[in-house]
């Protein structure tokens, strides 16, 4: 199958600080890859690269075999390809209806004259926004919090918030930067669920996580970058024997220590 | 900026108020005083739209109403044109300089942006003064016909009256329009985080100018009102110490509420005429409230509004 996402060769330098060089991997469509790595990899790095808020200084990506490098968002999340944030970015002005119907922007067109007029099709547009908002807020439990000002909701229910507003849109894919970041255990294994559920409506998702259980439970890809560098992709048993991850991760160089799960070694050297 | 039904029935009490009004106000030279403030209304709902929604604030806005004015009267004066006519291409030509002004400047952030409007400001009235060939320089351009509805010319103060509360009562309810809609929603998105909205479709560099240019026209009717209904402008009206004066009514009256344009503009219209004391200091006076308000009510009249509301709210639950 061709990956949805390619991401080829990509360069990316800040002042004399080499982000990423040479960076190359792939997603595929209705599949979950996660991107890990030790703070500083360039995990958040390729997001912005792939997502349009950075423009790599070398390389491409293609999305859907069209190259999109340098693309502005907006024109990507017409393309199906959204994201949600490591600092949380929830418009906290808006209700969280509103922060969900403004993520069908991107998928409606009616403008400033049609709104101050109120023209027929604008006023069916509308309701066709609310109703897909609200689907999308009951699929993530938060339908009985629609009408709240989305800045007074919990830091776990905000990122739900976010995740609802970038699926919304129905997207080929989502790039999710650290969705379970801050989250308690159960609300991580809540999250986990949802990931999957999404996954199983044919909806591909591109995870950047800290959390290697999670990480090792929902994706079926993992790529693993170090120093800006891309240094194995592949399923998450294939990584976690992978020797270079192991070196990098446990400065060992083949198995982990005995009894202990490599999951569970990753994770402990993250901390 | 909240634009739900209760922003409906509020209109419609404002609009009753307006119907009622002439009924209490006898003295010609009062309603003069209501017609401004409608002119104001007009100005400040636009220019916060700008404020509200893409957080930017303009010095420039008195230019655009200047041009208003000055672009109607003298095509409706020397060339002929009908003054509806007229109005409506000074409103096309104010939209053409918004944009032009726009895409360079709203890429600046903050602190330059307010400069280069100012800058734009000083620009406009240098021209009016130095263009006296036809604009009449110093002293003013006069002898701009009035707006006529079915043959009958809107000269007097009541007349106009009608007219100038019409739109200013339509211009709130259009901006109502927008800030509940789509667009309005990526406004608000844009303002609260510019980076998020985009990743979700919204055009953030072209709707800032957009709003921007929306803006500018509200001015620019405004001022167009403005010329029809006094017949002569004159370069002072529309200097930078107005664009202040609108900021400050924008900010007394609430920044990125809907009403809070017609707060500001229907406290700080009248003041100076009901504290003559105060007309020498205007300016001063002006600047002080602004102070105080940014202190110690940065959410404007409408937000005393709010808190009520919601203080009331608290307590009912």
């Amino acid at each position: 199958m061709e990956p949805l996402l390619k991401v080829e060769a990509l360069d990316m330098s800040f002042g004399g600080v080499q982000a990423l060089s040479e960076v190359s991997f792939s997603a595929l469509a209705g599949r979950i890859t996660a991107v890990i790595g030790p703070n500083g990899a360039g995990k958040t790095t390729a997001i912005n690269c792939i997502s349009g808020v950075y423009r790599p200084q070398g390389g491409r990506v293609l999305f859907g075999g069209q190259a999109i490098t340098g693309l502005a968002p907006h024109v990507l999340a017409r393309q199906g390809l959204t994201r949600t944030f490591q600092n949380l970015q929830v418009f906290t002005n808006l209700t969280v209806l509103e922060n969900v119907m403004v993520g069908l922007h991107g998928v409606t067109g009616k403008g400033f004259v049609s709104a101050m007029l109120r023209l027929p099709g604008q006023r069916a547009e509308e309701r066709r926004i609310r109703a897909r908002a609200l689907e999308a807020l009951t699929f993530l439990g938060l339908a009985a919090r629609a009408g709240l000002p989305a800045g007074q909701l919990s830091y776990g229910d905000r990122k739900r918030v976010e995740l609802a507003r970038a699926l919304v849109a129905r997207p080929k894919l989502v790039l999710l930067d650290e969705p379970v970041a801050g989250l308690n255990p159960a609300e991580t294994e809540e999250m986990g669920r949802v990931l999957l559920e999404v996954r199983r409506q044919g909806v591909g998702l591109l995870l950047v996580e800290h959390d290697m259980s999670l990480v090792m439970r929902v994706s079926d890809q993992v790529v693993v970058l170090h120093f800006g560098r891309q240094i194995a992709q592949g399923d998450p048993q294939a990584i976690q024997r992978h020797p270079e991850v192991l070196r990098t991760y446990l400065g060992c160089q083949d198995q982990p220590p005995p009894g202990v799960e490599p999951a569970i070694a990753l994770e402990a050297a993250h901390a | 900026m909240n634009g739900g039904r209760a922003f409906l029935w509020q209109l419609l009490a404002l609009a009753a108020a307006v119907v009622l009004a002439p009924l209490l106000v006898g003295n010609p030279y009062h309603l003069n005083v209501l017609n401004v403030m409608a002119l104001n209304v007009l100005v400040v709902t636009g220019l916060n739209l700008l404020i509200g929604f893409a957080g930017h604030i303009s010095l420039g806005h008195a230019a655009f109403y200047g041009l208003g004015a000055y672009v109607s009267g003298i095509l409706s004066s020397t060339h002929g044109w009908d003054p509806w006519l007229s109005s409506l291409a000074a409103a096309l030509v104010v939209a053409l300089v918004a944009l032009v002004i726009g895409i360079p400047t709203l890429r600046l952030a903050g602190n330059y942006l307010v400069m280069a409007t100012l800058g734009f400001n000083l620009i406009v009235t240098i021209l009016i003064l130095q263009l006296d060939e036809f604009t009449g320089g110093p002293s003013g351009f006069s002898g701009i016909p009035p707006l006529k509805v079915l043959g009958r010319s809107l000269a007097s103060d009541q007349q106009f009256y009608w007219l100038v509360w019409g739109a200013a009562l339509l211009g709130l309810l259009l901006a109502r329009n927008l800030a509940d809609s789509r667009v309005g929603r990526g406004l608000k998105a844009l303002h609260d985080s510019p980076v998020a909205a985009a990743a979700v479709g919204v055009p953030t560099a072209a709707y800032k100018v957009k709003v921007f240019v929306l803006s500018a026209v509200y001015a620019s009717l405004a001022g167009s009102l403005y010329a029809h209904y006094f017949g002569i402008v004159t370069p002072k009206t529309f200097d930078i110490f107005f664009s202040v004066e609108l900021v400050t009514m924008c900010l007394v009256g609430g920044m990125g509420s809907l009403w809070g344009g017609f707060f500001g503009a229907a406290f700080l219209t009248p003041l100076p005429q009901v504290l003559h004391v105060f007309d020498e200091y205007k300016d001063v006076f002006f600047g002080g409230i602004l102070l105080v308000l940014l202190i110690y009510q940065p959410q404007g009249l409408a937000g005393l509004w709010t808190r009520h509301a919601r203080a009331r709210a608290a307590r009912s639950a």
